[in-house]
């Protein structure tokens, strides 16, 4: 048995959290093109052990910024950090924790999928000969390592991509789009294996258009327009807002509106109630379980209003994000 | 030793898995073996063949002049087999979209860059061998029975005499001599026009014959890191192969055939000048033209510009070869990937 074949094990119990220094840190960092500024003075920090949402519209300067993070162009400005690690001066022993995608993953066609891991795998050094099938196995491709890359499906490219960045048994892992291409199993799968790696106390960063996506795996978001960080936290907080706004109502529909009011007001479990043509609307405070949904729903029944119906309406990532970026005014 | 990602020098996993990526490109493997064994293999193939069916109308397989021919076109087409994988080798990463997942393992640059040159190497010095060998082999076991005598003028001279053999001879045979080296004779020119007479009708000896493998991997070579330099400079592999046959058969030709007033340090700048300098005595017969004597490795100058010295033949040659792989070295370090 070789040493590929010999599989190290990549799934493992919780990684300590690290220094306690962010997994990313920028300062300042900026990318010039001539005359266009692609990342303009971006101030990140993705916290260690967390699946961080990278979301901007098209050209806002997502995948040069992880171009600059990883070394792959020269900054222009600006300082950064991964893992604790200052880079470009300690970007050999940073980069040995970490994995990346950038764009579509490019791989040598005639070679097999097996036979394009040994090649990043060389590269890397170490173990990582061990964890090639561990790798491949880990994104459901062990089956087919021995087929040629040029048969691959874009899917399939996406998931040695993901195989790839797993050599280095890396602490972060840069995925720039890493859905584009899967069917919905497939992104199902993805989401799984993001989530496992969160799990096992490795940091994820994920760039993706696929806001939906982005909000079911990710825990902390930066939304980045124009060359900036816009806005960067926890997705529930980003969505409530700065002032502790409610984040979502619940439409109620009932037989007698006013008096599903008053009975909302007496017990204070809403922020507030309005009355339309489309019947009763209650605004739930910040912060509010849903539980409230169906304390709401016993308060009305034990006040003998009849409740034909309850549907709660939450502002989405995409709301919140088309509402911050600057393609809600190339919309309106 | 503990292994550094960052080190510049690749490490033997490193050169191994550039061989396979290489090696596994059948369209481009295929050309070399062409290109660098098709030749040898058919020519004298051929000659060992019909030589067997019909002894009496077909000669000897291997023969002096035959020698000279084959090695000389294959150091053409050895060169631009070496060329284009040295382009291919400078521009495959970039091409498929490997550079940027190698990029991003943390490994140095300038390790990923001269894996590439033991890979190609590697790949093309054993069927140069194969190739060479078999031209030797056939030359040696199944070529013309060595001569006892040589034609000088159309004057038979004893073969393997020395310097003062040929003198000796020379004062025995006045009459002879002078039909042979004219009525002025001067010994120095008199032993290069021996020499000569008898290199282009004599197998070469073993000895000529390893210089003249050496010089053949010397070209291998220069062909390889030139052409993986330029790859990587330009990063398109067609381009890049292109302007490297231009070399070797127009540019060079061009520059080594026509005497370019106030330009001959110019011309001598051309490694392919320099490289024809360098071919060893026992390819003359089968060069284009026999111009002055010029002793490096035995050998003599082919061209119609006056021939460079020794140190400026090989600084030309050294200077391409450490300039280009600099020039992609710089490129592969500085390049956005």
């Amino acid at each position: 048995m070789n040493d590929e074949n010999a599989g190290a094990a990549i799934a493992r119990a919780p990684r300590r959290p690290g220094d306690g220094s962010p997994a990313v840190e920028t300062h300042g960092l900026t990318k010039r093109f001539g005359a266009n500024v692609a990342v303009n003075g971006v101030e990140l920090r993705v916290p260690r052990g967390s699946a961080f949402g990278y979301l901007g519209p098209n050209g806002a300067g997502k995948t040069t910024l992880i171009r600059t993070l990883l070394g792959l162009t020269r900054a222009s400005g600006g300082t950064m950090s991964l893992l604790g690690v200052p880079v470009p001066a300690g970007r050999a022993r940073a980069l040995a924790k970490v994995g990346a995608i950038v764009d579509e993953p490019g791989f040598h066609g005639h070679l097999t999928g097996r036979e394009n891991l040994r090649i990043l795998a060389a590269a890397r050094g170490g173990d990582a000969t061990a964890r090639i099938m561990p790798s491949l196995e880990l994104v459901g491709l062990a089956e087919r390592a021995d087929d040629k890359v040029a048969a691959y499906s874009m899917g399939m490219r996406q998931r040695l991509g993901v195989a790839a960045c797993m050599l280095g048994d890396p602490d972060l892992l840069i995925l720039d789009e890493p859905m584009n291409g899967l069917d919905p199993a497939g992104m199902h799968e993805m989401r799984a294996t993001i989530r496992g790696l969160v799990d096992e106390g490795r940091t994820v960063v994920l760039s993706s258009h696929l806001l939906d996506e982005v909000e079911r795996t990710c825990d902390t978001v930066a939304i980045v327009d124009q060359g900036r960080v816009i806005r960067q936290g926890p997705i529930h907080e980003l969505i409530r807002g700065p002032d502790g706004e409610a984040g979502a109502t619940v439409r109620v529909d009932c037989a007698e509106p006013n008096a599903a009011a008053r009975i909302i007001a007496q017990a204070a479990v809403a922020a507030g109630t309005a009355i339309t043509d489309e019947g009763l609307t209650v605004t739930l405070p910040s912060g509010a379980a849903r539980g409230t949904v169906a304390e709401i729903n016993r308060l009305l029944v034990a006040g003998g209003v009849r409740v034909y119906g309850l549907q709660e309406e939450r502002t989405s990532l995409e709301d919140w994000f088309l509402s911050v970026t600057s393609r809600l005014g190339e919309r309106s | 030793m503990t292994e550094v990602p960052g080190m510049w020098l690749p490490t033997w996993g490193l050169v191994t898995t550039r061989l396979l990526e290489l090696r596994k490109r059948r369209g481009l493997m295929i050309a070399v073996a062409v290109l660098i064994l098709a030749l040898p293999v058919l020519v004298l193939g051929l000659r060992l063949i019909f030589h067997a069916v019909d002894p009496k109308t077909y000669g000897p397989a291997g023969s002096p002049g035959i020698f000279g021919g084959i090695v000389n076109t294959m150091a053409e087409l050895d060169f631009i087999a070496a060329a284009a994988l040295g382009t291919a080798a400078g521009t495959t990463d970039l091409t498929d979209g490997m550079f940027r997942h190698l990029v991003v393992t943390g490994r140095s640059r300038l390790a990923l860059y001269f894996a590439r040159i033991p890979a190609g190497l590697a790949i093309l010095l054993p069927a140069l061998a194969l190739a060479f060998s078999a031209i030797c082999l056939v030359t040696s076991y199944a070529g013309v029975p060595q001569p006892t005598s040589i034609s000088v003028g159309g004057v038979p001279v004893p073969a393997n005499l020395d310097q003062s053999g040929l003198g000796t001879w020379q004062r025995e045979h006045s009459r002879q001599a002078a039909n042979a080296f004219g009525p002025e004779q001067s010994m120095g020119s008199d032993y290069d026009q021996y020499v000569s007479a008898e290199l282009s009708g004599e197998n070469p000896a073993v000895n000529e014959m390893v210089k003249i493998g050496l010089w053949l991997t010397l070209e291998v070579g220069v062909a390889f890191t030139v052409g993986l330099g330029l790859g990587t400079l330009l990063g398109q592999r067609t381009v890049s192969t292109i302007l490297m046959i231009a070399l070797v058969i127009i540019i060079t030709p061009i520059l080594a055939d026509h005497v370019i007033p106030y330009f001959i340090d110019g011309q001598r700048l051309d490694v392919g000048i320099a490289l024809d300098q360098l071919r060893p005595a026992g390819l003359a017969s089968g060069a284009r033209d026999a111009g002055g004597p010029r002793v490096l490795f035995g050998g003599r100058g082919v061209l119609q510009i006056p021939p460079m010295p020794t140190w400026g033949m090989i600084s030309v040659v050294v200077g391409w070869v450490v300039g280009w792989t600099g020039i992609g070295a710089w490129r592969m370090a500085t390049r956005d990937a």
